[in-house]
């Protein structure tokens, strides 16, 4: 009798997995920082969480596990990890897995591989894609913003770690800081860390003293560093993934937002269908959404700024005004003002 | 831990990362990541009175948050302690020479035991500092590896408050001179300006040339019990005897 239970049990058990198995998908995320940073990897891990919420509405289960702020070094460990253990689908969400993605992509041709940055050179396999937001267009707007605000006529910058997706931005403020006044003084600065608020802090603080009264944090959690600093100079900031305005309500003029969660649910939910077309590195501006400026309220933009930013918006998303991706530092002080010009 | 017998580096680590992800997980339980983040006003720089306006020195000196006033006055109450009253006489004598010490009826326990409690107490107010005082808030990581430059500072002062202190003002400097440089537009690489803590360490290190006044006794747990410290010695000669070498003379 106890064998017959026993072997009941075992065929509901294999009956019940096969069954969860043909409408299962497992997903993996592997972000730079922690799902709770209030910032890049939360995004994306919301991100997720509406993919799968879209997924189970048509009746397939996704099932959602990460690895938090994986060192580089060992991201292509984590991933293959995640591909030898059944995920159909890893998400590597952070701007320097590009080598382990495509790496990992090579070994294992059965799993999907997502990079949410521009691939490395060379030979990409067919079932790595790669996706990004081209965040200089919502930068550019926010230097915009804030060299028309700048009342010292200088204005200033703190990131974490200069890697390329992080430059682009970081360029992209600077360039749109010049297009605002050609003569204005703009200053940057890397702490070479996204989660050291109190270095981000020191770094604001000094820009401060050297004059800037609008500042610029793309420095994932570490902001708070430089919000903190800005509130005590009484001098505007800018936030960046985030509306984070109620961090500091006098002091966050406007927060640079970057809607990845179309981005996400096109990219994993099309990976998950087998919907993607190969080959192609989709890439997503503020033409497709991704990217734009989500005012305070409590602080009032005088209306010829509004003005003004608003025909900007118009000429980058018609193609008239292009800004180019700036990988490097300090790039944008060689860029020609006239050229982002298209006629 | 201290009675346990473990290696005071291995502990030392164990502790560390047990604590990074202990924090983590208290915060993520207390604070749900779909609300609000949590804030509190960060303390307001405190300018001494009269040094505070020195012009120069004033602004870089005098002007800063008032636990920083308090770290600077514990320096010489730690030299105090450390080397002008019993206690710290004892402290001294257990990292020295536990035995002497323990002969002259010091409890060795007692004074480790509080040692790590004060010295605890003082990475808390460190950590504290970073977080309400200076960013308002609680973020993971957010001590980004100080504990170990602590660790580095203690180890180049020699053990010394005052020359802790030092060492710490010279990380310090560095650390600033990296981030006002970098706001002042130095047509340097920031690379080479990021690297310049370490770099300064560096040279530091190799030019002070002074050996590390390490006490004696430091990485040695002491045993247990007399009892238990008795039967240890018969086993560590137990054990010696028994090696291939010394019985094969």
């Amino acid at each position: 009798m106890k064998r017959l239970i026993g072997l009941a049990l075992l065929g509901a058990a294999i009956g019940w997995s096969s069954l969860a198995l043909s409408d299962d998908v497992k997903v993996a995320y592997l972000p730079c920082g922690k799902i709770n940073d209030g910032s890049w990897s939360q995004v994306g891990y919301e991100g997720m969480k509406a993919v799968q919420s879209d997924l189970a509405a048509a009746g397939t289960t996704m099932t959602l596990d990460y690895t938090e702020s994986v060192p580089a070094a060992q991201v292509e460990t984590a991933a293959r990890d995640y591909a030898s253990r059944g995920y159909q689908v890893v998400v590597l969400y952070c701007g320097n897995f590009g080598d382990a993605a495509v790496n990992a992509a090579k070994a294992f041709p059965n799993t999907t591989f997502l990079l949410s940055t521009a691939p490395p050179e060379g030979d990409l396999p067919p079932n790595f894609w790669a996706f990004d937001a081209a965040q200089q267009e919502a930068t550019f707007m926010a230097g915009y913003l804030g060299g028309l605000l700048s009342k010292t006529g200088t204005v200033s910058e703190v990131g974490g770690i200069a890697f390329p997706a992080l430059a682009r931005q970081m360029e992209g403020f600077l360039l749109g800081a010049r297009f605002a006044n050609p003569n204005i003084k703009t200053l940057s600065a890397y702490t070479n860390s996204f989660d050291d608020a109190g270095k981000a802090k020191e770094a604001a603080q000094a820009q401060i003293d050297s004059g800037s009264d609008v500042l610029f944090a793309a420095t994932d959690q570490a902001a708070r560093g430089v919000f903190s600093a800005a509130e005590a100079a009484g001098v505007y900031a800018i936030a960046s993934y985030f509306d984070q305005s109620s961090l500091a309500p006098n002091t966050i003029v406007t927060n640079v937002v970057y809607d990845y969660i179309p981005i996400i649910k096109t990219m994993v939910g099309g990976a998950v269908q087998h919907k993607l077309e190969p080959g192609k590195f989709y890439l997503f501006g503020v033409e497709a959404g991704v990217g734009t400026l989500v005012f305070n309220p409590k602080i009032e933009i005088p209306a010829d700024v509004e003005q003004k930013l608003a025909s900007v918006l118009v000429d980058i998303k018609a193609g008239r005004l292009k800004i180019p991706a700036l990988f490097k530092p300090g790039e944008a002080a060689a860029v020609d003002l006239n050229s982002l010009r298209v006629n | 831990m201290i009675e346990c017998n473990a290696d005071h580096v291995v502990t030392g680590i164990v502790m560390n990362i047990l604590c990074i992800g202990l924090a983590g997980l208290a915060y993520r339980s207390f604070f749900d990541s779909s609300q609000e983040i949590p804030s509190v006003p960060t303390m307001r720089v405190f300018p001494l009175p009269v040094l505070g306006d020195l012009p120069v020195v004033g602004r870089a000196l005098f002007t800063h948050l008032p636990i920083v006033y308090v770290a600077f006055l514990l320096v010489p109450l730690c030299w105090f302690v450390l080397k002008r009253t019993k206690w710290g006489l004892n402290a001294r004598a257990v990292g020295e020479n536990p035995e002497a010490a323990e002969s002259a009826s010091v409890n060795i326990w007692r004074v480790r035991l509080v040692g790590i409690i004060v010295g605890g107490a003082f990475a808390g107010l460190g950590g504290a500092t970073l977080s309400i005082a200076q960013v308002g808030g609680y973020l993971d990581d957010m001590t980004a590896g100080r504990g170990f430059i602590a660790l580095a500072i203690v180890v180049f002062g020699g053990l010394d408050p005052w020359r802790v202190a030092g060492a710490s003002l010279i990380f310090g400097f560095a650390e600033a001179l990296e981030l006002r440089l970098q706001a002042m537009g130095a047509q340097v690489p920031y690379e080479l300006l990021l690297g310049l803590p370490y770099l300064l360490t560096i040279v530091i290190l190799v030019t002070s040339g002074g050996k590390a006044a390490y006490p004696a006794a430091i990485n040695q747990p002491y045993p247990r019990r007399r009892s238990q410290r008795q039967h240890t010695d018969m086993t560590a000669g137990g054990i010696f005897a028994a090696t291939p070498n010394s019985s094969g003379h």
